[in-house]
This record gives structure tokens, sequence and C-alpha cells, in this order.
């Protein structure tokens, strides 16, 4: 039945805005009244928009309407892989984590130079790795001495620094 | 007269270098095909907190103009367009590269931005006092009519689809109210953490929505390995200036109109750059060259991209809500500096916003020099920068302008939890410019919303305050009408569509006969 839905990612997605948008509506029945009134409004009409959204995929879905195709970029980019995607996100994850375990500048390194082996797709010539890492130390000591000493911003210090 | 004392603050050796500084850095980060003005503005706006608000906010607006611009040369050079707003650039542009005129592209490009930025900026220091006497008399319901009228306006601009634009702000506004209320100090949708209690910081928010979903798809694909148009005849700086003296309308009423477009809540350089292209084709002597590498093409949308920066300050500094997407990263970050943003701003704090203003001035003068050198000699190492150094370095950039911001790693997990969300949003066609406009907007709709429901219940009115009230009902005017205007327009193209299949079918018979 699915399969017959116009935009199937948008109509799922539509789906769970208007699930939490119930969700919402009824959690914020126990707050005051000035304090509810406008995140039950806001989230019916998330909830109500998001239903108009899923019946008229539907219907379109039923006169046997594709999605057009996308040309202007918005919706990302196609294809690619999701393997990369994942681990950059993981490496992202990881220096969030790790940054007041490690300290600032050990953690932000180790990161950094992971997220660099995710983005290099092809083979590079001792030189430009070379290059690379050391454009890469420049950068995060330089960011560290402007943040730390210009800035004067404390920066989370771990076991190292 | 008594403006110009802020002209030489502005012009003071720090401020100066500031704007030199955010130019360039905006114009390489424009240039770049995949980073848009907004991400260039959003990863550096941490560091601005640190700087006086005058020249924090004339750091801002240089790199805003730089990055509109820069998207310029991608446009000509690799058919790329650096940023959305260079889009139609690429239309003529691209098509003179080709034949050897880059150059020349590129200098009227300079050029037209140059001119754009001006008017742009002159009718922000012209038109925002005036505007901001006028919002003087907005009450709570005219700032909360506002907000739904910049909210419909940036939903109906969703690419086509107007749905998933009004869920994308609802969604936003729901973040927005995220932690303690700002009327009745409710505790809400935490969910029992304690790193919501606080809400979600704007600029964390927006670095997130912005930056991340581009970084997860850039380490996705390939360096793209751009050809760039090679072009050895020099700046043809005279011939740009003949042919922009040709084209002076061309390039005023584009200015103009990218100025309008800013002005109007959340519609940014990407919808000027177009609506000011077509403009400019359906009234040129030759609409046939356009597209084929017609210098007025460049001039039209080079003009009106810069122009929407000066324009969109205007609602931002008068009204408090953003004029375009970056406009909602510089509003966040006014907010961290603790600048009260409104109609008082510029009889309070005068100084900062002239500064400011003048600051724009003299980015936009610059330009002219860093941007044609820096498109004639720089533009090739600009370009083969790998992505093994740019995408490490953004994602640095956006923990570290994250954590900067409160000096908290809870708004860095917040600011990477909703790049994640905003990512998937995206692919299922909720695009970030909404949440991120609910995201900004929300506190002041629902400060206008609940204090003019309280008003009104005072006066035993409800009603009346929100659809009494002149200003307010054309505000709630506006806002209708463009949540109905794709179908008003979609009504309006099928009629002159009957009305040419009927010229056409007479025009045939005529034929015949």
């Amino acid at each position: 039945m699915f399969k017959r839905v116009h935009d199937p990612l948008g109509t799922s997605v539509a789906a769970g805005f208007v699930l939490l948008g119930l969700v919402l509506a009824w959690t914020s029945q126990s707050m005051t009244a000035m304090g509810s009134v406008f995140p039950i409004t806001i989230s019916s009409a998330m909830a109500i928009v998001g239903l108009i959204l899923i019946v008229r995929n539907i219907i379109l879905g039923i006169r046997g309407m594709t999605p057009v195709s996308r040309s202007t970029g918005e919706g990302g980019v196609e294809g690619g892989s999701n393997m990369r995607r994942l681990l950059f996100v993981a490496a992202m994850i990881a220096w969030i984590a790790l940054l007041p375990v490690l300290g600032f500048l050990v953690a932000s390194a180790l990161a950094y130079f992971a997220i660099m082996i995710v983005a290099i797709h092809e083979r590079m010539s001792v030189k430009e790795i070379a290059l690379l890492i050391v454009l890469g130390f420049a950068i995060l000591v330089g960011f560290y001495a402007l943040m730390s000493e210009i800035l004067l911003i404390p920066m989370p210090r771990g076991l190292f620094f | 007269m008594d403006k110009i004392i802020y002209l030489f603050e502005a012009l003071s050796v720090a401020n100066l270098g500031l704007a030199f500084v955010g130019v360039l850095a905006g114009i390489v980060i424009g240039a770049l095909p995949g980073l848009s003005a907004t991400m260039a503005v959003a990863v550096l706006v941490p560091f601005t907190f640190t700087m006086n608000p005058a020249s924090g906010l004339i750091v801002l607006g240089a790199i805003y103009t730089g990055a509109i611009y820069g998207g310029s040369y991608s446009a000509i050079l690799v058919n790329a367009p650096g940023t959305p707003s260079a889009i139609a650039t690429t239309f003529d542009g691209f098509p003179m590269a080709k034949r050897g005129d880059g150059a020349l592209a590129v200098s009227l490009a300079t050029l037209a931005s140059v001119i754009g930025g001006l008017v742009g900026a002159l009718l922000l220091m012209f038109l925002a006092p005036p505007l901001a006497t006028v919002a003087l008399a907005f009450g709570p319901p005219e700032y909360f009519w506002l907000a739904v009228f910049g909210l419909t306006l940036i939903s109906a601009l969703s690419v086509g689809n107007l749905l998933k634009g009004l869920i994308g702000a609802c969604f936003g506004l729901l973040l927005s109210m995220i932690g303690v209320a700002v009327i009745g100090a409710d505790v809400r949708f935490t969910f029992g953490s304690q790193t919501l209690i606080g809400g979600i910081d704007i600029v964390a928010g927006l670095i997130g929505l912005y930056c991340i979903p581009v970084l997860i798809d850039l380490v996705a694909t390939k360096d793209p390995h751009l050809k760039v148009a090679s072009d050895s005849s020099g700046f043809r700086l005279a011939e740009s200036f003949g042919i922009l003296m040709r084209q002076k309308f061309n390039a005023l009423r584009s200015a103009v109109i990218g100025t309008v477009v800013g002005i109007l809540p959340g519609a940014g350089g990407s919808v000027a750059s177009l609506v000011s292209y077509s403009e400019a084709r359906r009234s040129a002597k030759n609409p046939e060259n356009y597209g084929k590498g017609e210098p007025g093409g460049i001039i039209a949308t080079e003009a009106a991209n810069n122009a929407t920066v000066g324009g969109g300050f205007i609602p931002t500094l008068v009204l408090g809500i953003p004029g375009t997407p970056p406009d909602a990263v510089i509003l966040g970050a006014l907010l961290v500096q603790g600048i009260k943003i409104g109609p008082q701003l510029f009889t309070s704090q005068g100084s900062i916003v002239y500064t400011f203003i003048f600051g724009l001035l003299i980015g936009t003068l610059l330009m002219l020099p860093i941007g044609l050198v820096v498109g004639r000699y720089a533009y090739k190492s600009i370009i083969s920068i790998p992505k093994a150094a740019l995408v490490p370095t953004i994602a640095f950039l956006t923990v570290i302008g994250s954590f900067a911001i409160h000096n908290n790693l809870h708004d860095s997990a917040v600011m990477l939890g909703l790049g994640v969300i905003g990512w998937f949003l995206n692919r299922a066609g909720f695009t970030p410019s909404p949440i991120v406009l609910g995201l900004v907007l929300g506190q002041i709709a629902e400060q206008g919303f609940v204090q003019a429901y309280l008003i009104g219940n005072a006066q035993q009115n409800v009603l009346g305050q929100f659809f009494g009230r002149p200003i307010s009902l054309a505000i709630a005017a506006f806002a209708i009408l463009t949540l109905f205007y794709p179908l008003i327009a979609k009504a309006i193209g099928a009629r002159r569509a009957r009305k040419s299949d009927v010229d056409q079918t007479v025009e045939s018979r005529k034929a015949d006969v």
C-alpha cells in the first residue's frame, strides 16, 4: 500500500510530526494557562498540517502522481557513501563526548584527523598527506590559541590539555 | 550630519581591519560550492562575541556581503554556484567564461555587487530610522502577526512545498519553547533532561541546522575536480564599467528589487536574484540573449543578491525579525551580546547601529579591490582546497563555535543533535530555513500572542486585540495573502494558459484563413 503513496519518505516523516504534535499538545495540558496556550496551539497546528499533507500525498498516490525530481539542490546531495556519513557523525559525537575527558586540544586533534580520514576518497601522495597534517595542526593550535589566549574563553581541560 | 561622527568610528584601524578580514573570509567561503553565506556567518559568528557590538556587527556584515559576492566566482568560472544566491549568475556567467570573457564577467559581477551592496546599505541608512519611528506604534498583537507573516512567507518559499514549510515552521516554534517559559515560567518539553532546561540556544541551533547537514553530505562524495575556465585577459575593468553604464537602469532596478526582497522576512539572496533576473530579461531589448552570456543577466543577479544584505538588516534591526537567513544568525548573535533589538535601538543605541551601517558601506567598497584580486589570483587555489582539509576544519569551527557561546559543551551537543535531525528532515523535503525562522521567531511570536491575549482578556475583547487594530489587520492580510499566494499564482497561471491557448487557436485559425 505504501508504495502507492506519493513521496513515501516525506509522508512518513509527516506522520511522525502528527504523532509528535499530539503528544506535545497532550503533555502541554498539565501546564499553567499562560504557559500552555501557545504550545497547544502550535502543536495542534503541526498535527493538523501534517494530516493534510498525508491525505494529500495519499490522494496524489492514488491518482498515480510521482514526486518531481529535485534540481535546486534542496534535500541535500543524493547518493554518496552512507558509511562515510555515519562515520562522520560518530566522530562528531565522540569529539564532543571526549572533550571534557581528554582535554580540548587532544580530543580535537584525534577527531580532526579521524574526520580527515573519513573525507579522503582518493589515493594521496606522501607530500599531500604531510601537508594536510601540518595544516591540520596549524589550524587546531591557531584556533586554540585564539580562543584561550586572545578571546580568553576557558577551554575544557581533561586528562591532557 | 550628526551621524558623520560614526563614520570616523567605523574608519578606526580596528574596524577597517575587521571589515577587510570579514570580506576576505566571506569571499573564500562563498566561493566554495556547497558552502552558503548563511553557513559562513553561522560558522564564524561565535568569534564576534568578545568584540564590542558595533565591531562584531561590522565583521558579520562584511562576511555576509563577501560570501554573497564570492558565490559568483564559481558560478561564472566553473558553472557551480558558490552560494544559492548565485544560481542565476551561472545562466550568463558561465557562457561568458566559455567564450573567453570570464575575467570580464568576474569584473562585472564585482562592480554590480558593489553597487547592489551600496544601494542596500544606503536604503538601510535612510529607511530604517523612519520605519523604527513607525514601529514604535507596534504593540504585542502587531509583533505576533509580524512573526506569523515571516513564517508564512518562508513556508510559501519552501521550494513548492507549502505544507512541509508550515510543518517545519511549527517544529521550529516548538523547539523555541523548550526550557523555561518566558510567560508563566512553566518548564516545557524538557522530558526530564537537565541539558534542555536552559532551552535551545538559537546560535547553537542555527550552526547545527545550517552546517552539519552540509558536512554530512560533503563527506559522502568525492572532490568534484572542477575545471576552471582560464582567461588571461586581465581585469577588463574599463570595459566592465562601460557595460555597467549602459545597464545602469538594470543595475539600479535590480538593487532595489534585492533590497525589497531582503526586507521581506525570511526571503534572501536566492529569491531576489531570480526575481531580478527574470525582470531584467523581461524588460531587456534583447531577451533572447539572456542565458547565452548576456552581461545584463550577471548585473541583475549580482546587484540584487548583494542588495539583500542591507535590505535584510532593515527588519532585523528595526523589528528583531530577520530579513534573510544569515540575518537570523546575526540576530542570534546580537541577543547573545545582550543588545535589545527593536525600534528603540535607533534612539537608545544609535552609535552601534550607525557605526555598523558605515562599516557595511566600507566593507562593500573594500569588496571591489579584494574581490578583483582574489578572483584573478587566488580563486584557483581556493577551489582546489580538498575536502580532507575543508570538512574537519569546518567541523572544528562548529564544535568550538557552539562551545564558545556559553562556554558549555551542552550547546555543542544540542548543535550536533539538531544538525543530524536537520539532515534527516532535509532528506524528506523539510528544508532548514522554516525551522530556523520558527526557532528565532518563537519567543517574539509567543510573547506577542500571550500579551495580546492577556490585554484582550482584561478588556474582555480578545478577538478585538488580534483582529481589531488596523496595523495588525494589514499584516495579517499580508500573511494570509502569502499563505495562499501559490494557489492564487496557479489560478492566474492557469487562466493565462487558457487565454494563450485561445490566442493560439485564434491565430492558427487566422493562419488557416
